[in-house]
């Protein structure tokens, strides 16, 4: 009788994310399987097999004979060994030989269907020509997955460099600023002063340009809901714009203030919060604008023009 | 030393019009209050950019001899007062915490 | 310009440990803070900064305004991550036992007079 295959319960199926039902469609078995093993053969004993699981802290070994897989022996079969007194004798006649396996050109969800259907958290991996090849855990799985998500991000990410139309003499770029990433933080400004030294911008002008992107990156990581820094690089300046999602600022001309901040301790620890982001930014800028509505979301733009003017100095 | 004998030798400016005149024993920089109330000793006179009440709150905790604002900071009405009621005295300088704990360092040790 | 200073002269002054060694051998000035923000308003150039803040963030500062290097006084434990990001950044990190205060004034003789 035909078999329907299961990817998951329909029940469960609808709360899974496209996005992932997706990747485990796509990637196949051998993307994610673990390829580095520890194998036996027929003739090892249960002691020495318990020894290699025991200093490797992994919980199965693949018997080969060539490269057929003949077998597998589990934390389970040493346990049986210790309890029926043949752990010093080889595995061959005690090891399990019915074998589930799965072929390395399946879609990882056929996996995904294996770990529902079966009680086992580790299927042996086989290839066209019925040798052995690897062997899947439910780790590798949510490995493989959570790796291909990540790949997915970032060509999100990259996208957005090019949703921008560049007139000729232009360089956009943008980046995403998550709220509280205080890791990540600054790495947008790192990347704007890598890309003025490439053009041979002037050392004061660099040193102003990073010091805005990196308090306006800060400002947004720590006040808003995330949002987003664009450097627009032209012939004569540069502006740096960030742009959130809120919650906005009620009375901006009290947040341009020298010493006003609304931060917390804890972002106090981190060395911010002091109220000298905004005035730090205008300070370095030759045209500063800020713009905000509580509730929405605060826009600022700095623009440093590349030629050093004379109250810049 | 006493601080106002501190601020004479440094040259730095008393801005609290009254203030404990106490001995200084020794100096603390810092700009992280939660740092300031782990870690400095009474009677220590406090480095620091933090020109804000809350500086008044954690010195009069600690019993701090007084608060040196660097880099000629403001010093908010507010954090003033506060300090006038506390009787610590806020000293402000336009040099920047380094500069400032190689003098008061000098002043108080040597 | 300030005159230069040399990395290993101020390593020997705070008996220090240098944790990573960057692209200079020589500093013009300190900047002490535990504030980022106050040390993005300093004009000087190719400085040590002096701080007991020990997060990647006082790296970035760090390498926005071009300093040469970092000394982390207090003794506080340093990540692994604050070290890589100084290496990957070419800036010199150095670590002391002694408080900001003591640093500060153990290295101006070095920075200070003609």
């Amino acid at each position: 009788m035909p078999h329907r295959f299961p990817i998951l319960s329909e029940d469960s199926a609808d709360k899974v994310p496209s996005l992932t039902m997706e990747i485990i469609f796509r990637l196949k078995v051998k993307d994610a399987m673990m390829t580095s093993l520890w194998t036996a053969t027929k003739k090892h004993t249960f002691r020495e097999i318990q020894t290699v699981m025991r200093d490797n802290e992994i919980s199965g070994v693949p018997v080969l004979d060539d490269n057929r897989l003949v077998g597998i022996v589990s934390v389970s079969d040493i346990i049986n060994a210790l309890d029926s007194g043949h752990i010093e004798e080889p595995i061959e006649a005690y090891m399990s030989k019915q074998l589930i396996v799965l072929e390395d050109d399946m879609p990882l969800s056929f996996a995904v269907s294996y770990y529902n259907k079966y009680p086992y958290r580790r299927f042996p991996v086989i290839n066209k020509n019925k040798e052995f090849v690897g062997i899947l855990t439910t780790k590798d799985v949510l490995t493989a997955i959570l790796n291909e998500m990540n790949n997915e991000i970032n060509i999100l990410e990259n996208q957005l460099h090019h949703d921008k139309v560049e007139l000729p003499n232009q360089i956009i770029r943008e980046y995403i600023i998550k709220q509280f990433d205080f890791e990540k933080a600054g790495q947008a400004s790192f990347k704007l002063k890598k890309l003025l030294k490439e053009k041979e911008v002037s050392r004061k002008i660099i040193r102003r340009a990073s010091v805005a992107a990196y308090e306006m990156e800060i400002n947004v990581a720590i006040h808003s809901n995330g949002g987003k820094i664009t450097f627009v690089l032209e012939k004569d300046s540069i502006t740096i714009i960030t742009k959130d999602t809120g919650p906005g600022i009620a009375d901006v001309a009290q947040a341009i203030e020298e010493g006003y901040s609304t931060a917390n301790d804890w972002i106090r620890s981190l060395g911010f919060g002091a109220g000298m982001g905004i005035p730090n930014t205008k300070r370095v800028s030759d045209e500063f604008k800020i713009e905000s509505e509580p509730g929405k979301g605060t826009i600022v733009k700095s623009v440093i023009y590349l030629e050093e003017t004379d109250e810049s100095q | 030393m006493r601080v106002s004998e501190v601020a004479a030798k440094t040259g730095i400016e008393i801005v609290t019009k009254s203030f404990n005149d106490i001995e200084v024993a020794n100096g603390y920089t810092s700009d992280l209050l939660s740092d300031v109330m782990g870690f400095a000793e009474e009677e220590s006179l406090l480095i620091t950019i933090q020109a804000h009440k809350n500086t008044v709150a954690v010195a009069s905790q600690l019993d701090l001899a007084g608060i040196v604002i660097c880099n000629g900071r403001r010093i908010p009405e507010d954090m003033r007062l506060a300090a006038e009621q506390e009787g610590i005295a806020i000293l402000q300088t336009e040099e920047n915490q380094f500069v400032t704990s190689h003098k008061i360092y000098s002043a108080i040790r040597e | 310009m300030r005159k230069k200073v040399l990395l290993s002269d101020v390593v020997t002054a705070v008996k220090g440990r240098v944790l990573n060694n960057g692209d200079a051998d020589y500093v013009r000035w300190v900047v002490s803070s535990g504030l980022m923000s106050d040390v993005l308003t300093t004009e000087e150039e190719e400085i040590l900064l002096l701080s007991s803040l020990t997060t990647t963030q006082v790296v970035r500062t760090a390498d926005m305004v071009g300093a040469h290097a970092i000394l982390l006084a207090c003794g506080k434990p340093i990540s692994s991550d604050t070290v890589s990001l100084a290496s990957e950044l070419g800036i010199t990190l150095i670590s002391c036992e002694i408080p900001v205060f003591e640093a500060g004034h153990l290295l101006a003789p070095l920075f200070f007079g003609d």
